[in-house]
This record gives C-alpha cells, structure tokens and sequence, in this order.
C-alpha cells in the first residue's frame, strides 16, 4: 500500500464514485417506478459495492461505513429478503445527494468535513424497521418517459427475414462514413446509384426507401447480384466523405454464420460505465444488419477504453494544433520558393546565346584563316579571346541554372512531401478531437433527476423528454454546460410550467414537458431547452425595464415582443412574482448567457404566449479548432468563424442606400445593415489610422466585399477590405494571454507566424445592431 | 495531369476551389461563371473534372449538368451545394453526378474529393 501513491489515485476514484453515483441516481429513480425492477436492484447492490471497495482503498472510512450499511440494505432487497418502501427509496437518495456533495468537496478542495455518520445510522435504523407490506405506489409526477432507456444501445432488428431472400446475393458492400457526415443520407444513396451501374442492387441496410428518415448513419450496407471487378465495386462505393469501404463477395459459408454473428452484437451488456465513455462510434448504424460487417465488431469492442488525465489530451491537442499551423507555414515557404523558381526561359536563352557565340568564333577564325589576313592583327586576336572567354562564361551560367532546374525539381517533391505531412498533420489532429468528443447523454440523463426534485419541490407535475442523447461533444464542454443547463432546466419548471390546474383549465396536459435535445447542425452542436408553458410574459418585462430605468416608457411601449425577450438576458430582471426556492430571483440568465458566450456559442430564446418558451443554445464543435474566413481589414488579417457566414458578395457603392441614417444593402430582397470595423471597434480610444483611408460606404463608385454574418437572430454585412481564403486556425485565448477585449474571441497564429485577430460575431452583430460601440 | 473545370457564380469560391485543386496538383483549364458558360466550354476543354455549383443566375447547376452529361454519358461532374438544398442533390444524384459537396467546406474536403476523383473508374 505506501508504495502507491494515493494522491495520483484520487482524480480516477472521484471520476469513477461520480459515475457510480449517477448510475445509482438512475437505477433509484427506475426503482421508484418498479421497485421491483430486479436488474436495478442488482446494479445499485453492485454499485455500492464498487464504491464501498474504492473509498476503503483510499482511507475515506466514512464513505467505507456509510455504502457498507447500502451495500447490506440492497443485497437484502435484491434478494427480496425486504421490500424497497418510500423510507428506505428516501434514505437512499438522501445519501446520494450526501455522497455526490461529499465527493464534489473532495475534488474541489482535497478533504470534505460532512459527517455521515447520521446517515449511516437513519440507513441502520430503517434496516432494522420490518419493511412494510406492499412496495410504494410509483410516483405519478416525475414519469420518465421511456423514450430513452438509460444506457440503452440500439438493438438489432430480426434479421432472419431479410436473410432468406438473401440468397441470390453475392457481393456484399459495407461503407463507413465520416461521423456527422453531412446529407449522409444522399452519400449513401449516390452509393447506390453508382453502384447500380454496375450490379443489380439486391438490397440495403437502411433500405434505400428509408434513407429519408435517418439523420445520422455511420455505415451504410449493400448486396448486390451478379459478379464484377471487386476493386472497381470499391472505388466505385468510395464517395467523398467515406473513410472506409469493404467489398466481399459472397458464398455459402458466409451466409450462413451471418445469423449467428448478429446474434452476438446485443449481447454487449449496455453496462452505465461505458455509456458515460467516449464511444468511438458516435452514432449506432441504425439497424445492424445481419453482418459480420466492421461496424457491428467494433460496437462489441467499445468497452476496451482507456482512462487519460484532460490536461495531457488538451497538450496534445495543441501540439496537434501547432503542427497544422506549421504546415500551413510550410506550404507558404513551399509558395514562396515555387515563385522565386518558377521555370523561365533563362536555360533556353543561355544555350541559345552560347551557340550564337559559337557561330561568332567560328566566323571570327574563318576570317583569320583567309588569305591576305595578316596574322598577329591585334584587333581581331583581342576580340576572338574576348568572345572565346564571353562563351565559356556562359557555359558556366548554363551549368549554374541546370543545377537550379534539379532545385525546382526538388522542390516538387518537397511539396508532395509537405502533402504527406499535411494529410498526416490533419489526421492527427482530428484523432486528437475525436478523443475530447464524448455523448451528451450521460448529461441529459442527470436532469431525470434534477426534474424529479423540481417536481417534488414544485407540486408541478413534469414530464422530462430527452433526444439525441447520443450527439457527441468536446468534454471540456460538457463539464461546463451543466449549470447553465441546470439553471434553464430549473428556469423552465419554475417559471414556464403552470401548476397541473391551471394547465388543465388551459385545454392542456396535466403534467408539464421539459425537453431537452442535442443535435450537430454543420461545424455546430444545437442543444434545446424547452418547455410547454406559459411562455414569457413580455408585458411584465416592458415593466421591469421601465421600472429599472433601462428603457424610457415611450420607447418601451413602441418595443416588439421580440425586441423585449433579449432582456431576460440582463443583469438583475427576472419577471417572477415571488422569489422560489428553487429559481431565486433574477440571477442566473445573465451568467448563464455569460458562460455560454465562454464557450464561443450563443443563447437565443423563443417564446409563445400560452405554449411554452425554447432555449437555443448554439456551440463550435471543439474550442481548440475553427473553420474561418481570412480577411484583411485595415492592413490586418481577421479570422471570421465559418458557421456565422452566409454568404459572401461584392456590391458596388451606388448599391447602398441609407435606412434610417444607417448604410443598408439589399440582398435579394432582404435589407442588411452594413458594418465596417471603424464603426465597431475603437483603437487606443480612437480611430484606427487606416480607417479614414479605407472607402466609406458613402464612396460611390468604390467596389465593396461584404462578409455577410448572422448570429442567429439577426444578419448584418461587414464590410472587409480584401477576401484571403478559408482556413482552420488554433484558437489562442485572449484573456488567458492577454485581457478579455469584447469583439473578439480570441487570437490565432497564422501560417506566416502573424497573429490574427478572432472576430466574435455574437458580439460584433449584437454591437452593430444596438449602435452600440465596443472598445 | 487532371484538368479540371470550376462553375461557380462566385469569383471567391472559384478561386478557392481552383487554388486548392492546383495544390492537389491539378491542372484549373477553365472557369465558368453559370451553366450556359458551362456547357459551352464543357466540349471545347473536355475536362476530367468539373466542379459545378447548383445555384447560379441565368442557368442553374442541374441544367447544365443534365447538358453536359448528354453532351458526354462519362463526364464526371461534381455537385457543390448547400445542406438545405436537398432535393436537388437528389436530382443530381439522378443525373448522374458522380459526387456532391456541402457548403460550407474546408480545403481538406475538396483535396480528399480529387484524389478519389482521380481514382475512380
């Protein structure tokens, strides 16, 4: 024992204790329904067990005795020595919250000073109580819906149907695709159709006609009939966007051990642990079908995982990161030199000018040669040498550029040799993200519980429904959503929810739906908070901010309901009459915006009077990577995040016209503000010096780029004086290295080793649509 | 070395398709600015490649895809296309195109595209 160090077990006993309480949280909660549920009951025995075993190894004797006592209380009710009743269920998650609170501590400062001795005596004491008679009845309120069993994988349909009109088939073709592929779906269908050129298309898995219905596929499988060129079937099926294709062809023995193989793919136990792993396989293919194909043999290696400390994934995620960068350097060197080198007609000009001054020698000695010529003239000897030493000079040129055509030769293998690093570079560093990336289920499925003690706390009754649970993101952003999602979650039971009879009344169901979703959209990850309630009462905040002052009555009375949502946002307005335990009053939506603005996303909120209000949260797929648009403004390059560009035109100054003293382009039919960064942003407190030089909007016979950018809500052109490319850069942190500067979301070094500024969209269309200046 | 054909409405997307096809070590023989220019030049350059956008003024990308490919059953034409848009990849993938992209896209995308391009029978 003193030769471990106990103090480098601590992170992995405090991750693994978290997943066992979350799990045991789930299995409570499945047992409030069904205390019966054996499988359940079996797994919070286990549980305990585990963390019983853990805790003893690592000296926390208080949670030793406490999970011994739980351990003891479920291996009676697995063993239905004892009834699970509404005390023992209520002790247990006392102990939960206690033991979840206790470890929370640990993390956070080393040692927690809870004692739960109590607790371990109230479990004791409700031991030795004889159990009553009958189980509990479920709880009506907090019903989870069955959507989503926790920890729940798809599992295979029959397959044996589909396998007796199989026999015809001969070649079988399973192709992979690039997770969150996007119009997968149409990938998979030009497969077929290019394949269909060459066999008959048996059938399909999906089937072609059900394509539509899929989001998200990770393979897609074919049979075909008749016999072909099995590599041309595989370039044939290696669309863009596939990472993998295996081409078999079919017999007898094939065929018949596939029933068997597919057999063998659910019994992967679902186990809690691995759902809470990073799943190398972001989405199930829908259906396995019934094939020894990859993706059905790697689901049944998902448990191999390893268990790595973030800081040394977030150092190779940089080091990954720089290595991109480097080779963006290495191509504009490679640039450079292939300008410098580029093949000229310099070699032709030297051989030429050297036969021309062979012909002039030759010439010159004929005419020494003639007769009457006195030999020994001076002159001619002079200029004979003087061409004779012209013409070996530019043999030695000659030499001298052949040798720099071999360079440039050269130099087109060290391109295909900065390809190679490229694609190597590119690789790693998606390998890389892909290990941050992990399901947002184990997330969501906290909020069971969360929604169980809102609704217990809240007489509401609340239906929780939870979809794409199985969206993946960076785990840094996972660990930092969870309270502003709490917050929302809590915002929504508390605040949009009506109380079981008023909803009645309203013509709607008793119990009240919170949802929460997660879904990839592009390079982004949308995760919804809803609710059915009464949506945001827009009057009252006309109130409040006329009250507080924000807004003078008149032009308050003038806003929009849509112009008055955004000011739930604000510091210090919350719109509640009474403050509650569960949401407080007014603090929250400004942090939560706050944190999430953190993240380089953004929050928007929809309301309906009577039907309830949305969140929308919108993330960047990884913080260490974005896709941007190079610009120059000013003499300085800007990266501007891909996601928030629509589009990109070039408009003549005649074209803008002035809207409300505003300069205002049309694009088909829709009216956008226009925006330079002189209007946004002040440098050193005053104008940037290059600013003046730049045309203004007011120049009319200028030409304009206009980046045209959208924060979700509202749309706005930027007006940048040249348009450089697109590029992946690293995201360097500005307050981290520097300050926080509102504008900016960061800064990024580029392939010539200049630093670029991060444009913050958010902010720069919510400053330009408020006239509002930023620093 | 593949020749290759850009259309697209869009001067900056032109560029930056043909600089990354360039890099790819592809060889950029024409530009059209809509489909009618398109088809024009289609038999005049004969092209391995051409990359068409779908949405452009006077004649969209499907039209001229359709024209190309009676003009020449092998041509090899890549679609370049918004997410929204659907439909019409389907109707491309009906035409014949031999692969479609998602705007937006990243250099990386366009060069793992011509290499499977240069490949394919």
């Amino acid at each position: 024992m003193s030769d471990f160090n106990l103090a480098e077990l601590l992170p992995f006993y405090l991750d693994e204790t978290d997943e066992n309480i979350a799990a045991l949280n789930d299995a409570l909660l499945r047992l409030e329904q069904d205390p019966e549920d054996a499988k359940a009951l079996a797994e919070a025995f286990r549980m305990f067990h585990s963390i019983k075993g853990a805790s003893v190894v690592m000296g926390f004797d208080a949670v030793n005795r406490l999970t011994h006592v739980l351990e003891s209380l479920f291996d009676q009710l697995r063993t239905k020595k004892r009834v699970l009743d509404r005390p023992v269920l209520d002790v247990t998650f006392r102990c939960l919250d206690e033991l979840r609170d206790y470890h929370r501590e640990l993390r956070s400062e080393n040692r927690s000073d809870r004692d739960l001795a109590g607790l371990t005596r109230d479990v004791e004491a409700a031991m030795a109580t004889p159990s009553t008679a009958s189980p509990p009845p479920p709880t009506a309120a907090p019903a989870p819906t069955p959507e989503v069993a926790p920890g729940s994988t798809t599992t295979p349909i029959a397959t044996a149907a589909i396998l007796v009109e199989d026999d015809v088939a001969t070649i079988r073709i399973v192709v992979e695709f690039e997770p969150n592929l996007q119009l997968v779906d149409m990938k998979a269908r030009l497969v077929a159709e290019r394949l269909a050129g060459k066999a008959r298309i048996a059938r399909s898995d999906p089937p072609l006609e059900k394509l539509d219905e899929i989001e998200s596929l990770a393979a897609f499988t074919i049979w075909l009939v008749g016999a072909g060129d099995l590599d041309e079937l595989r370039a044939l099926a290696d669309v863009d966007g596939v990472v993998r294709v295996s081409v078999e062809a079919l017999d007898e023995a094939a065929t018949a051990v596939e029933p068997e193989v597919a057999e063998a793919v659910p019994v992967v136990e679902p186990e809690p642990e691995v759902a809470l792993k990073p799943d190398m396989e972001p989405e199930p293919p829908a259906p396995a079908p019934a094939a020894p194909a990859p993706p059905a043999v790697k689901r049944a290696k998902v448990v191999e995982t390893i268990r790595v400390d973030s800081d040394r994934l977030d150092n190779l995620m940089n080091l990954a990161g720089e290595l991109v960068i480097n080779k963006a350097r290495f191509i504009d060197v490679a640039k450079g030199l292939d300008e410098v080198l580029r093949g000229s007609d310099a070699r032709g000009l030297a051989v030429e000018t050297e036969e021309r001054l062979d012909t002039i020698m030759r010439g010159l000695d004929q005419v020494v040669g003639t007769a009457g010529f006195k030999a020994g003239d001076g002159v001619v000897d002079r200029w004979a040498g003087h061409v004779r030493r012209l013409r070996d000079d530019f043999h030695a040129i000659r030499g001298e550029l052949d040798r720099l055509r071999m360079g440039r030769e050269r130099l087109k293998s060290l391109g295909d040799a900065i390809h190679s690093l490229g694609r190597v570079a590119d690789g790693l560093q998606k390998g890389v993200l892909e290990t941050r990336m992990v399901p947002i289920g184990p997330l969501f499925e906290r909020f069971r519980r969360v929604i169980r003690d809102l609704s217990l706390a809240s007489g509401k009754e609340v239906v929780l429904r939870i979809e794409g649970e199985k969206t993946e993101l960076d785990k840094r952003m996972i660990d930092e959503l969870s309270d502003p999602l709490i917050h929302m979650v809590r915002n929504s039971v508390d605040h949009g929810l009506e109380p079981p009879d008023v909803r009645e009344a309203a013509g709607k169901p008793r119990a009240g739906t919170v949802s929460l979703q997660a879904s990839h959209r592009g390079n982004s990850v949308v995760i919804t908070v809803g609710d059915d309630g009464r949506g945001i009462d827009c009057e009252r905040i006309r109130r409040k901010i006329v009250a507080k002052g924000l807004v003078a009555r008149d032009e308050a009375e003038a806003m929009t309901d849509r112009e008055l949502t955004p000011y739930i946002w604000h510091p210090g307005l919350s719109t509640a009459e009474t403050v509650t335990e569960i949401s407080g009053r007014g603090v929250g939506m400004d942090i939560v915006k706050d944190r999430i603005d953190n993240l380089s996303g953004g929050v928007d909120v929809r309301s309906t009077p009577g039907q309830g209000t949305t969140f929308i949260i919108r993330l960047p797929l990884t913080l260490a990577i974005m896709s941007s648009l190079l610009v120059r403004i000013y003499d300085e390059v800007y990266a501007l995040p891909l996601d928030h560009i629509d589009e990109i035109v070039e408009i003549r100054g005649d074209r803008i016209a002035t809207v409300q003293g505003r300069p205002t382009i049309e694009i088909r039919g829709r009216f956008l503000a226009l925006a330079t960064l002189g209007d946004l942003f002040r440098w050193g407190g005053g104008a940037h010096p290059s600013a003046s030089a730049a045309p203004r909007p007011g120049d009319r016979s200028a030409s304009f780029h206009v980046v045209i950018v959208q924060n979700g809500e509202t749309t706005i052109g930027l007006v940048v004086d040249q348009l450089i490319g697109m590029q992946e850069v690293v995201l360097k942190s500005l307050e981290k290295n520097y300050q926080p500067v509102r504008g900016l979301s960061g800064a990024s070094i580029l392939g010539d080793g200049r630093v670029s500024l991060i444009l913050d969209v958010d902010a720069l269309v919510d400053a330009a649509s408020r006239r509002r200046d930023l620093p | 070395m593949k020749r290759l054909l850009v259309v697209d409405d869009a001067l900056f997307m032109r560029r930056l398709i043909g600089g990354v096809a360039r890099d790819a070590g592809w060889e950029v023989v024409g530009e059209a600015g809509d489909g009618s220019e398109a088809v024009a030049l289609y038999p005049e350059l004969k092209p391995d490649l051409v990359t068409m956008d779908l949405v452009m003024p006077n004649m969209g990308g499907l039209e001229a895809l359709r024209l190309i490919r009676e003009l020449d059953p092998e041509a090899k034409v890549v679609v370049i296309t918004a997410v929204d848009q659907k439909q019409s990849v389907l109707d491309a993938i009906r035409l014949g195109a031999l692969d479609f992209v998602v705007k937006p896209f990243d250099r990386a995308r366009v060069t793992a595209l011509l290499r499977k391009v240069a490949v394919t029978p």
